[in-house]
């Protein structure tokens, strides 16, 4: 938005970074009591979000939460356009479809056959989850790598070879 | 008043935003309290082990390493978990985040178990590394893919 972009939802990524920023605050400010009340304090908010997640969240399908299923006037079942930056690789081959009408289950064939791929960042611009995932899994194969390379290239250290020796008497 | 479906889908997207403050609360207290190692979000323990391989002076590596590979091994368990809860999102998001926060009072259990420094007792210390990865690479999961643009 500053640059004069066109992101949609630069709204959730502001909130997302203040977020983050308070509750590093609120985490050092209590730190000053204990390590085990911030861990007890997020296990808590943790707890409520999962119970506000599984009484309150809609039961929409994970592959295609936008997705409709509509039956036209001849009886013909359509699926509305959406599009795929959402889907996870279980999608790629069938997908389960639920009604919203009729509250059944439907299995609809996905329209992104099984040897494509998914983009790696979205619409907006963002990496997709299966894509984040990768390429922190890559990241951190890397550091590993770099890691135990270092460690088997470490030479012993000769002495005289490091810091200055300290100034003995005379 | 909006109708139910409005308001459940407003509901995710404010669930991700407490989640990432949690994030932000227990990223401050690995790093301040367990040897300078983040065990919420991953991007900034690779700097660390990059700047450790190259010889620089960060955080303990094996302590970095540990909370890549239990944050890794959380998400892949929370990727099978969505796999299996039937396909429905208020399932999976809200078993994920019930075993985050088990792993995470689970955390204070060790912690409150090891005393005041932690950095002396080293099974408390990286018993609390891998809890804690454990429960974000849990909840990371369904933070990436059921929302967009939070972290």
């Amino acid at each position: 938005m500053l640059a004069s972009g066109t992101h949609p939802r630069w709204t959730r990524g502001a909130a997302s970074v203040a977020m983050m920023v308070a509750g590093a605050s609120l985490g050092t400010y209590l730190l000053r009591h204990s390590v085990a009340v911030v861990f007890g304090l997020a296990g808590s908010i943790s707890a409520a979000c999962a119970l506000a997640a599984w009484f309150g969240l809609p039961g929409t399908s994970i592959c295609e939460p936008e997705r409709k299923v509509r039956t036209d006037n001849q009886g013909v079942t359509r699926l509305s356009n959406a599009s795929h930056s959402r889907q996870s690789p279980q999608c790629r081959g069938e997908q389960v479809v639920r009604a919203r009408s009729r509250l059944v289950w439907k299995v609809a064939p996905c329209p992104m056959s099984a040897g494509q791929s998914c983009p790696a960042t979205d619409q907006d611009g963002c990496m997709t989850g299966w894509n984040r995932m990768r390429a922190i899994g890559g990241i951190a194969l890397l550091g590993l790598l770099a890691g135990m390379q270092q460690q088997r290239c470490r030479q012993p250290q000769q002495p005289g070879s490091g810091s200055p020796p300290a100034a003995s008497a005379p | 008043m909006p109708p139910a479906s409005a308001r459940a889908g407003q509901l995710l997207p404010r669930l991700l935003l407490v989640l990432t403050a949690v994030t932000g609360m227990v990223d401050a207290a690995s790093y301040l309290a367990l040897g300078h190692v983040f065990t919420a979000n991953m991007t900034g323990n690779t700097v660390l082990l990059a700047f450790a391989s190259a010889g620089a002076k960060t955080g303990h590596p094996y302590a970095l390493r540990s909370a890549l590979a239990a944050f890794a091994l959380g998400a892949s368990v929370a990727g099978r978990i969505a796999a299996r809860a039937d396909a429905y999102r208020h399932k999976w998001t809200g078993i994920s985040l019930g075993i985050e926060a088990g792993l995470l009072w689970a955390s204070m259990a060790v912690v409150s178990a090891a005393g005041a420094d932690l950095t002396h007792h080293f099974a408390s210390l990286y018993g609390t590394i891998a809890l804690s990865g454990l429960a974000d690479g849990e909840s990371g999961t369904p933070r990436s893919s059921s929302c967009r643009c939070t972290t």
